[in-house]
Formats: C-alpha cells, sequence, structure tokens
C-alpha cells in the first residue's frame, strides 16, 4: 500500500511537472462556419495546460441562442510527454439569417488572463452550401431531395474522369464518390447512373469504401469506378451524375424548438429515421479527338493502349504439310476490344488459318493454324502488332521474329490425313487440298413431327402410369403378408377359413332339408355352428359348447336375443341328434334361419 | 387381382381420352406441315432464302415443329446472315435431337462466329462430365430413363418380398438407383427450366442496362448469337443473366427465348 502510494505521488508530480512546463493557450472554434436558421451546431472553446478553468462567460448576441452544455477533459502522453486540456461545450442555435461574431473569449488561469479571438457564424435560410466543405461538392440548388436541411454539406457526390481530352477507343476511367460526414449513414444505395454521349461505357466495378481528407475534415468515401472509351469525335457534356438512396439520420424529438432536447447524448435514445435522397454532381466537358493520320501503320487494325506481345511457335520441328499453332498473346493497358489478330508478314510458303481468339483477363490470345508448304521453309515469318499510344499520342509497333522452324520432307509413306485439335479447329489437312467451310445442307425430310411444347413429364397418363407399379406393390405386399400369417399361424388360418366352412356348412343343411331328409340336416347343423365358433374362438371343435360359447361372447356384450337364439339351436340339435322324435318342416326351417343369422350377426361384430 | 384389373381398365379409358382429345379438324385452305416444308426446301435450293424462312416459319404458328425443321429453318437463317436466330434455331433442333451429327456440326460453326467471348461462371451445371450427359439426350428421353429405373426399383423390391432376406447387394442396388433417379430428375428439372429462361441475342447488338428504362446506364453488351438466361420480364424489358453472371435489362424484341 505504502509503496504504491509512492508511485501515484511520484507519477502525479511528474505529471505536474511537465504541466506546467507546457504551453498555456486558449482556442475557440466552431463545429461549421454556415447553417441554416434552427439548425443547432456546438461551440467548443479549449483551453490547453490546464483542467481546471472556469467556462467564459458568452456574451448575449441578438439572433443567436447559446446554452452551455458541459466541460470534457483529457489528458494524453505523447513520446513521454503530457498535454492534458478542458474544453467547454456549448450549443449555438441561430434564430435568425445574418453574418454574427461570437467572441472574443477569456478565461483566467494562474493569476493570467488568456484571450482566444472571436469566430463567425453565417446563419441563412437556406442549408449552407457543399462547396463551403469541399471543392466539386454539390453545387448551390442541388441539395439532396427530401434530406433534413442540414445533411447538404455532409452527403454529396463528385463525378471525376481521368483525362478532359481522350482519343477515340481510348479507355478513361471515370470514379464517382459519395462523401459522407456526420451522419449515420446510407442505405439502398443504387449504382449511379449520368448521360455519356458519345462515350460507349464499360462495367461498373463493385464500389470500395475508404476514407478521405478534405480540407481538414474526414469523410466516408463509396467510390464507384467505371471506364469508358470515347466512339465519336467531338466535344461532349459527362453528367452530371445521379445516386439515388436512403439516407439515415438520428430521430429527433417533436419538441425541437427547446434546446434541451437536442443534446446528442440524451437524443440516443429516439431511434433513427431514413430519408430517400438524390444526390447530384457537376457535370464535365471532355472533348474526344481522332486517330492522328500521321505516323499511321500500314498493318494499324485501331488498337489503342499500351501493349506488350509475346509470340510461340509449337512445335519447332515439322514435316511438310504438317501443322504449326502460332499463339501470339496480347496484353496490357487500354481498349483490349480494340486489338485484332497480329499480322504475320510474308507468309506465302505457309497455308493459314483463320486465328482462334480467346480471352483471359487482361490478356487476348490467338493461336493460328499454318502449314508449310515446302521444305525449303527455314522461319516463321516476322509477327507485327501496331497500336496507338495515348498517352504519348504515337503509333508504336511491336515485331517479334522471325522464328527458326525446321520442315522436313514428308516421306511418301506418311502422306494421307493429319489432325489439328485446339479451341475452335477440329479439323483433318490433306496435303495439297483447300478446305472450305460452311454450314451442312439442309435435311430432305420434315423428320418426326409433333405438336409444340409436348413434353412427356407434362402428360398426366405418363403419370398415371408411374403410380400403378407402385400400388400393384402396395396389393402385392398386403396379399403376401396374409397368405405368410395363414401358413404360420395356423388359428389365423381357421379364423379365416371360418365363414366360408359356415356357408358351405348352410348350404349342405339347406339341401337336406329340402329332401325332407331331417335327422342329417340337425347333425350338420349342429357341426357347423361348432366348427364356426370353434374357428372364431380358437377352440377345438369338442370343445365347443353352449356354455363355453356363453362365457366368451358376454364380455362382447354380444344381443340377448343372438344368445338366445345360440342356446335354441344347440338344445334343439342335441334334441334331434339324441331323441327319437325330430321335429321337421316348419321348426327345421326356423333353426336354419337362426343359425344363418347367428353366423351373419358374428360376422358383423369384432370379438 | 380384381384392383389390378380395375387400374389397368382406368389407365386404358384415360390414354383414350387423352389420345382423342384436342384432335381438330383441319381448316380450309390449311397447307400440310409436310407440304410447307417442301416448299421451304425449294426456296432454300433456289437461294431464296427469305422465302424459305417464310414457308418454315408457317409450320411453328400451326403448333408443329421438328428437329428437321428447326435445322432447316436455322440454315436458312444462316444464309440469310441473321446469326441470331441461325443459332436460336440450332438451339430448338438440338433440344430435340441432341445427337444429330449435322445439327451440332452446324451449331458448332455457328457459334464460332459469335463475337465476344465471354467465360462462363462455374457450377455445378457447368462441369463438363453433367453438361455432357444433360446435354446428350433430350428430357423426353431422360424421363423414360428415370421411369424404367423406377421400375427397376420395383422390380427389386418385389424380389426382396418375396424372398424375404436381407440382401446387402440387392439394397445397395436400390439406393444407387434411387440416387441416380434423384441426379436425373435434377438434369430434369434444370433442361426443362433452360427451355423455359434460356433466350439468344437476335439482333446485331444489344445493350444491356442497369434498369428497364431506356436512360439507365449502359451495363454490358450482348452481340448477336449470345446466350442469356431470362430472369423476368417487366414491360417491354427481359431481365437477363449473360453468362459470365452479369445481369442486365434488355428489350425484349433484341431476344428470343429457345
Amino acid at each position: 500500500m505504502k509503496k504504491t502510494l509512492i508511485i501515484f505521488t511520484a507519477v502525479f508530480l511528474f505529471v505536474s511537472g511537465f504541466a506546467r512546463a507546457e504551453d498555456m493557450r486558449l482556442e475557440a472554434a466552431l463545429e461549421r462556419n454556415r447553417a441554416a436558421v434552427g439548425n443547432p451546431l456546438y461551440l467548443y472553446v479549449t483551453f490547453y495546460g490546464s483542467q481546471s478553468v472556469e467556462r467564459p462567460e458568452m456574451p448575449s448576441l441578438d439572433g443567436l441562442q447559446i446554452k452551455y452544455v458541459g466541460p470534457s477533459t483529457k489528458i494524453s502522453v505523447v513520446n513521454g510527454r503530457v498535454s492534458r486540456f478542458i474544453s467547454h461545450m456549448y450549443l449555438v442555435i441561430p434564430l435568425k439569417s445574418g453574418r454574427f461574431e461570437i467572441g472574443p473569449f477569456f478565461v483566467e488561469s494562474h493569476g493570467q488572463i488568456y484571450k482566444a479571438p472571436a469566430v463567425t457564424l453565417t446563419a441563412d435560410g437556406a442549408p449552407a452550401a457543399a462547396q463551403a466543405r469541399a471543392p466539386g461538392a454539390l453545387p448551390a440548388g442541388n441539395e439532396p431531395q427530401g434530406a433534413p436541411s442540414y445533411v447538404s454539406d455532409r452527403v454529396f457526390l463528385v463525378m471525376d474522369i481521368g483525362k478532359r481530352l481522350v482519343y477515340i477507343n481510348e479507355i478513361v476511367p471515370v470514379t464517382i464518390k459519395v462523401y459522407l460526414m456526420n451522419v449515420q449513414g446510407l442505405r439502398d444505395i443504387e449504382y449511379p447512373v449520368y448521360p455519356h454521349e458519345g462515350f460507349s461505357a464499360g462495367e461498373l466495378a463493385e464500389p470500395e469504401k475508404r476514407t478521405e481528407l478534405v480540407h481538414g475534415v474526414r469523410y466516408n468515401v463509396l467510390v464507384f469506378r467505371q471506364d469508358l472509351f470515347g466512339i465519336k469525335e467531338g466535344d461532349y457534356i459527362l453528367g452530371p451524375a445521379k445516386l439515388r438512396c436512403n439516407l439515415i439520420t438520428r430521430k429527433q424529438s417533436s419538441r425541437r424548438s427547446s434546446i434541451f432536447d437536442i443534446d446528442d447524448f440524451f437524443s440516443r435514445r429516439f431511434g433513427y429515421r431514413t430519408y430517400p435522397i438524390e444526390l447530384e454532381s457537376k457535370d464535365i466537358p471532355v472533348s474526344i479527338l481522332p486517330l492522328p493520320e500521321d505516323g499511321r501503320p500500314r498493318d494499324f487494325q485501331g488498337a489503342v493502349g499500351d501493349f506488350a506481345m509475346d509470340v510461340n511457335v509449337n512445335p519447332p520441328e515439322v514435316k511438310v504439310g504438317d501443322p504449326v499453332v502460332l499463339r501470339m498473346t496480347i496484353s496490357g493497358e487500354g481498349n483490349l476490344d480494340t486489338v485484332t489478330a497480329p499480322c504475320l508478314l510474308s507468309a506465302e510458303k505457309f497455308k493459314t488459318y483463320e486465328p482462334q481468339v480467346t480471352k483471359k483477363g487482361g490478356k487476348k490470345i490467338y493461336e493460328q493454324v499454318i502449314i508449310p508448304k515446302t521444305d525449303e521453309v527455314k522461319e516463321v515469318p516476322e509477327v507485327v502488332f501496331s497500336f496507338f499510344d495515348p498517352e504519348s499520342g504515337q503509333y508504336k509497333t511491336i515485331r517479334k521474329g522471325p522464328f527458326p522452324l525446321d520442315v522436313v520432307e514428308q516421306p511418301e509413306s506418311e502422306r494421307g490425313v493429319k489432325m489439328v485439335s485446339m479451341p475452335g479447329v477440329d479439323q483433318m489437312f490433306y496435303p495439297g487440298e483447300k478446305l472450305g467451310r460452311d454450314i451442312i445442307y439442309i435435311k430432305e425430310n420434315i423428320g418426326d413431327l409433333r405438336r409444340k411444347g409436348r413434353f412427356l413429364y407434362r402428360n398426366p397418363l405418363f403419370w398415371a402410369g408411374q403410380f400403378m407399379p407402385l400400388v400393384l406393390f402396395g396389393v402385392f405386399c398386403v396379399k403376401h403378408r396374409r397368405k405368410e400369417r395363414i401358413l404360420r399361424d395356423k388359428s389365423y388360418a381357421r379364423f379365416l377359413k371360418a365363414p366360408r366352412k359356415a356357408r358351405k356348412g348352410l348350404a349342405r343343411a339347406r339341401a337336406y332339408l329340402g329332401r325332407d331328409d331331417v335327422l342329417p340336416f340337425y347333425d350338420v347343423i349342429f357341426k357347423t355352428l361348432q366348427e364356426y365358433l370353434g374357428g372364431r374362438f380358437d377352440l377345438p371343435r369338442g370343445n365347443v359348447t353352449i356354455q363355453v360359447i356363453e362365457d366368451r361372447l358376454r364380455p362382447a356384450r354380444v344381443d340377448e336375443s343372438i344368445l338366445g337364439m345360440l342356446r335354441d339351436v344347440f338344445s334343439r340339435c342335441e334334441m334331434a341328434r339324441y331323441a327319437s322324435s325330430v321335429p321337421g318342416g316348419h321348426e327345421a326351417k326356423e333353426i336354419l334361419e337362426k343359425a344363418r343369422r347367428i353366423i351373419s350377426y358374428m360376422e358383423k361384430i369384432k370379438l | 387381382m380384381r384392383i389390378g384389373g380395375i387400374l389397368f381398365g382406368t389407365a386404358v379409358v384415360f390414354a383414350a381420352v387423352c389420345c382423342f382429345a384436342g384432335e381438330n379438324e383441319p381448316a380450309a385452305g390449311y397447307v400440310s406441315p409436310e407440304r410447307l416444308f417442301s416448299r421451304g426446301n425449294d426456296h432454300y435450293e433456289k437461294a431464296e432464302y427469305g422465302k424459305a424462312i417464310d414457308e418454315y416459319e408457317k409450320i411453328p404458328a400451326l403448333g408443329y415443329e421438328s428437329a428437321s425443321l428447326y435445322y432447316n429453318m436455322a440454315g436458312a437463317y444462316f444464309k440469310a446472315g441473321r446469326l441470331g436466330k441461325a443459332i436460336l434455331n440450332y438451339a430448338r433442333a438440338k433440344r430435340i435431337m441432341p445427337r444429330d451429327a449435322d445439327i451440332t456440326a452446324n451449331d458448332k460453326f455457328a457459334r464460332a462466329m459469335v463475337k465476344g467471348e465471354v467465360i462462363p461462371e462455374k457450377g455445378i451445371w457447368t462441369w463438363r462430365p453433367v453438361r455432357i450427359y444433360s446435354r446428350s439426350f433430350t428430357v423426353d428421353e431422360l424421363t423414360w430413363l428415370s421411369s424404367g429405373l423406377y421400375v427397376l426399383i420395383i422390380v427389386l423390391l418385389f424380389i426382396a418380398v418375396i424372398r424375404s432376406d436381407t440382401n446387402w447387394y440387392r439394397l445397395t442396388g436400390i439406393v444407387l438407383l434411387f440416387v441416380f433417379i434423384l441426379f436425373n430428375s435434377a438434369v430434369i428439372w434444370h433442361k426443362a427450366g433452360s427451355m423455359r429462361r434460356d433466350g439468344i441475342t437476335v439482333v446485331p447488338r444489344a445493350e444491356a442496362l442497369f434498369g428497364p428504362f431506356d436512360s439507365a446506364t449502359k451495363f454490358f453488351t450482348l452481340n448477336e448469337g449470345m446466350r442469356v438466361t431470362v430472369i423476368k420480364a417487366k414491360d417491354d424489358w427481359y431481365k437477363v443473366r449473360r453468362a459470365d453472371g452479369k445481369v442486365g435489362w434488355v428489350r425484349k424484341a433484341e431476344i428470343e427465348k429457345i
């Protein structure tokens, strides 16, 4: 504890010592020098060298309302040098337009009076002009539409072009910058649009974010870049560029008239508001010059830029009639769209084919097939490419080669078909034969004529057909499972067979009754019921008695009349089978009907 | 058995209704598509390409199409110097007969004449094996293939149910077939979608703008014969995507859908 106290005291004395040594001064600064009537801004009166300075008294000025907000203090140590200051902050609201001089300001520290010169504020009815803050900013009268009036000098659009004098087909970069300062942000930013008569525009690149210092003020900047090239000579006006976006500002209270509500610190609780705005830049006069006639090479085809050429010959050793691929790569800065194939000088001893072109990044690659006609050929002739360099204003020609080529006579046995394979060329070469290129002739028959737009996947019949195998498979699965169970589970098999057997038994009984053969009739009825009920309840036929069946049926809450019928049928059948007298005629028919009703009822209920 | 019979009967009745629905009697003065085709060929042989095109174009207007028709029509357009229309009709012919050597050769030749190379963005549909597979079959062929594989899966399931055993080879086969059907269905979906969305630039030079209005900033250029994907339509404008992924608005008259 004691050690800590000693260290703290030492640091305090060290800091105090340096503080006395540093320069003491008073400065006053406004947040900005222009403001619209009713729009508040801050005034900072800062004393360097001490933090125990009272706030200066503020004079009362007609047309301005000034309110003291509070002090803020800071100590900083840079390279062992301590500096500290106190900044008194005032809120200034212009109540009427005019030019106001605030100050000078006086404070006392350690018995001395310090003075800061007065600051000047211009208040007007219109929003402050952007030009007051940055060059090329929004012209007067072109303030962002729909935004609060005080943002026009904080958000503006600047368009710039790399050169004002350009040649036809020369690539010239255009930058369009959105400057932002002291606003919450922008969103829903659309790509800028601008008239560009006389120019052809390339693709707008993805915007880049950065910060820039303009006249001592740091701005957040969004940069759009686009390449243009002039297509028609003359004087043109580029722009003005327009950009639409939504401005986000801090939402403020409707009781704005009271200065106590404007404090930035307290306004945080009020959220944000967006305003759709359209920013507009200045326009730019540009002249497009024609390419000079003087010094134009004969092989010049219109390429404009600063290019390099690389040529490669493959293979270096061939037989007469064999193809050689000449690969010519053009790279560099400039308008690649204006670049055409380089020229092959003195190619009489070669059969040449049209070069095939591919574009990769900033390169254009030409591949040309040439075929030596004789073994007198010793080299691939010079390749020439000319272009106009807009920076120097002169034509330039690149020459490559000649390239050594070892050509030997082809043996008779090897003469025939040669194949060349490269992008776009896939062709047979016969020595001494000229090949033309055209489309293949038309077809004579109309072929398979069909209705337009008819496709299988749109045909409902097709989908119905697709559905059928699935249905068949489902039916098959159900049947297969049932068959398997019948084979495995005998009681289940008896259960399933019981109704069919019962129907057969009843038919047989009906036949006996028809022949008036009553004794076997009762026997069949009895056995049919025994067999049926045994199957339903999984009982051996001998165990099926009226008592056992009643015990099984009662929990199922079977209709009492059915139970009565069952008792009646069983007792009469037993009587008929074992007694000497057998009732016939009407009574037998009644028994048959009851047996049928019992079986029919049992089929309907779930046991 | 009874259910199968009912389903079969329903299918037969349904097929009959589908087959006979929509057949119309030819109107007076009707010229058959075959006759129009023959007339077009006659004009083509006399190098009267404009008249040949007029005759050929009447056939799609009647609601009919064939690969040979589009092929000949493309040839006539090519000879008439209308590269965009030629490529458009070769693309239509390839849609119906993708493996025809004449169509492929002429399509390749015509496309080689399109100015300005656009390097396509990479993606599953530009992967060479998938691209070759997709381009080698028609939508109907791919649909039949999926259908056949589906029936094969059902047959394997029948066998599995009858044998009541777990055969891992059979199970793997079913899973692989199912995965291939999914892949095939994705190809069908992509191909069918492409037919609705793909278009060809039919004017010598079309400017793609940032918005669907004349004063919008130009974004990029479409040369005659360039293929684009139509994303959406608004009034007289199509929103299109070029092969390299750039999106812009072009006038409807400058693009024709395949």
